[in-house]
């Protein structure tokens, strides 16, 4: 709880930092306000506590997903110096709702009552709608925003409603209570399924998977750059750790009703996002459906449900993390170089005059891509380790036979890179940015050589 | 019973309603002349297009309305159970009010409570 | 007096939660489409409110969660009519259809 009022109270002092028009504090101060909540989260670790009347639970789950929140949101932060140097207006406003997304995404990592769920959800998505548009003079930008908060509206709806029907049925919202309910009734009424599909509609919907991921790629590409990096990292977190808390432990007893639906969608959304990858020129969109196909992959570990998934989920979402946005960041500078032209030829013969940039990207792109020695190799491993677990062998064969076909795509902007030739000059790369770019490329190999720190955590 | 009487109501009702519409077009004579056609048959004529833009600064006021009026809602559980929680209670409020206070003199300082 | 049953309210609510599924599939009005999503909200307010009362009248949780939902709401509405009043004075139109610089 003090980690949620400091990310609060340093939210709203940026907001009021904003009016005095000095940028010279804005930056440090989200900067400290994050290491503080860092500090404040570490601390409760091993430390289980609740808090507002039994509504949210702070357990080491929660902290450790907290924390990859706040690293990702700190790296975010700090690429965003350079992101918005000539911005004049506005930039501790968006630094505030940052903080303000980050402030949802704990009451959904922590929740045990679906009023925080839904609390959680919204404050998490309505400063993301802001921010989403905040490049107020782009015509792109204001439509992702629209199309955002159109599917955001409509899917927490949607997830409301399956809210209502579990709670007609048991007469609580408490996780622990709805799971005592399942285990205590014979026979459960019709409403309590219904309200199980349109709940795990509408976070497919939030966690974009597939059939319900048609919005993603036009977000994604409309968003500024640095808020698509924001997006894919921490919303993604936050909506697994939310979705795999609540399905393992309130829904947890009547798996065998859910999981074929979860089959289903897994393999649907592994097939769409890494054939449509393979179709697409501009890199945003490219990393657009590669970050739906990691939903894909992610599901697996929802499906597998043992406990060995949680350190998966956790694992996986920390090395997604740290290579979504040293590749966002790579991206930022490319296409600021080229005109704003992120197609895939825009990173032709990168690598002659900019060997730094292009061995982060490269390293980000093997990890997404699942190839050894990075983080992503391992986080598929123990993915698929849960899954076969669990007896999903035939899900966990199609799964590899995806990366598999996810490695041609991160290839190919590889082969531009390294192999053709551009006339490329050399970039510049400011000293916060290059080092953020290069902390989290380290990060990437440091957890691809040492896993076991991480997994062993869960 | 009792939903009888209400259809028997609703119908009278009707009756009567279509009934006068109907006697007073067929008996009444109609003579029109300029000053009848007319909006009002007192008071100024409308001056341009009825269809005209309202002020962004309408809007805007209207939004920053609607979210404080919302917030009303949260006020009324509180008060019915004021007396029975007491000092916690009355904390709690403070706090709830500082928030939104914060809010009110955000806007007021990127002037949007100011008529531009 | 008679109660009025049950099953009368989850009707209606159902009835509402399709009208805005049906709105928000088929109007291509930005603000015809906003109004559907808050009539699902609304719907879903009723379902609340009606299964607080009338399974559980001993608890009052539903009722809460009613409240939420009624201040979330608000926010969001404020918020959507904010970026349609931005795009109007880029676009010129509120049409969904004619807003698409994203194709894929």
């Amino acid at each position: 709880m003090a980690a949620l009022i400091s990310i609060a109270v340093f939210g709203i002092a940026l907001l009021y930092i904003e009016l005095t028009n000095s940028k010279k504090i804005q930056l440090p101060l989200a900067v400290v306000g994050l290491l503080v909540t860092l500090g404040l989260t570490v601390m409760q670790w091993n430390h289980p506590s609740s808090s507002f009347n039994n509504m949210a639970v702070t357990d080491n789950y929660s902290v450790a997903f907290n924390a990859s929140i706040l690293l990702s949101t700190m790296f975010v932060v700090l690429l965003s110096a350079y992101y918005y140097e000539d911005v004049k207006q506005h930039v501790a406003e968006i630094m505030a709702l940052m903080l303000f997304t980050v402030f949802g995404a704990f009451l959904i990592t922590s929740f045990s009552n679906m009023i925080m769920l839904f609390l959680g959800i919204e404050t998490l998505s309505i400063p993301l709608y802001v921010l989403a548009g905040s490049k107020k003079f782009s015509l792109r930008s204001n439509e992702a925003s629209f199309k955002y908060f159109l599917m955001g509206a409509f899917a927490s709806a949607i997830l409301l409603l399956g809210i209502t029907l579990v709670y007609g049925a048991s007469a609580t919202f408490q996780l622990s209570a709805i799971s005592d309910y399942v285990n205590n009734t014979k026979q459960l009424p019709g409403i309590f399924y219904m309200g199980i599909i349109l709940i795990l509609v509408g976070f497919s919907f939030k966690v974009a998977a597939a059939p319900f991921h048609f919005w993603t790629p036009d977000v994604y590409e409309g968003s500024p750059t640095l808020i698509t990096a924001f997006m894919a990292t921490v919303v993604k977190i936050a909506g697994f750790a939310a979705f795999y808390r609540l399905f393992s432990s309130a829904f947890s007893s009547i798996a065998t009703f859910w999981e074929p639906l979860l089959w289903g969608m897994i393999i649907l959304t592994l097939l769409i996002s890494n054939f449509a990858a393979l179709l697409q020129k501009g890199v945003k969109r490219l990393l657009a459906y590669s970050s739906i196909s990691h939903a894909g992959f992610l599901l697996l570990g929802i499906i597998a449900l043992n406990k060995l998934s949680a350190g998966g989920i956790f694992y996986y979402t920390l090395a997604y993390s740290l290579a979504t946005i040293p590749a966002f960041g790579v991206l930022i500078l490319v296409k600021n170089h080229r005109n704003s032209d992120d197609s895939i030829d825009a990173f032709n013969g990168l690598a002659k005059k900019n060997p730094l940039l292009a061995i982060v990207m490269s390293v980000a792109l093997l990890s997404m891509a699942g190839i050894p020695i990075t983080a992503g190799f391992f986080a598929k491993y123990y993915i698929f380790v849960a899954a076969i677990d669990s007896g999903y062998i035939l899900l966990t064969i199609f799964a590899v036979l995806a990366a598999v076909l996810g490695v041609f795509y991160y290839f190919r902007l590889l082969n531009a890179m390294f192999l053709k030739e551009g006339e490329a000059e050399k970039i510049k790369i400011p000293v916060v940015f290059g080092i953020s770019l290069l902390i989290t490329t380290i990060l990437t190999l440091a957890m691809g050589v040492f896993p076991d720190y991480i997994i062993k955590l869960l | 019973m009792g939903s009888i009487s209400i259809i028997l109501l609703m119908a009278c009702g009707i009756i009567f309603a279509v009934a006068a519409i109907a006697i007073g077009r067929k008996l009444s004579m109609k003579r029109f002349n300029p000053t009848k056609g007319e909006a009002y048959e007192c008071g100024i004529q409308t001056e341009g297009d009825t269809w005209v833009q309202l002020h962004i600064g309408y809007y805007l006021f209207a939004l920053v309305f609607l979210l404080f009026d919302v917030e009303i809602a949260f006020v009324y559980p509180w008060a019915v159970v004021f007396k029975e929680i007491g000092m916690v209670a009355f904390v709690e409020i403070v706090m709830f009010v500082l928030v939104l206070f914060l809010g009110l003199l955000y806007a007021y300082k990127k002037k949007a409570l100011t008529w531009m | 007096m008679e109660q009025v049953p049950l099953a009368h309210m989850l009707i209606l609510s159902t009835i509402l939660f399709f009208i805005g599924i049906y709105g928000f599939f088929t109007r291509r009005n930005m603000i015809t489409m906003l109004m559907s999503t808050e009539l699902i909200l609304n719907s879903v307010n009723i379902n609340f409110v009606a299964f607080n009362r009338y399974l559980y009248p001993h608890q009052l949780e539903g009722i809460f969660f009613t409240l939420f939902i009624i201040a979330v709401a608000a926010s969001e509405v404020s918020l959507a009519v904010a970026i349609i009043i931005n795009i109007y004075r880029k676009f010129k139109t509120i049409d969904i259809e004619e807003t698409d610089t994203m194709k894929y």
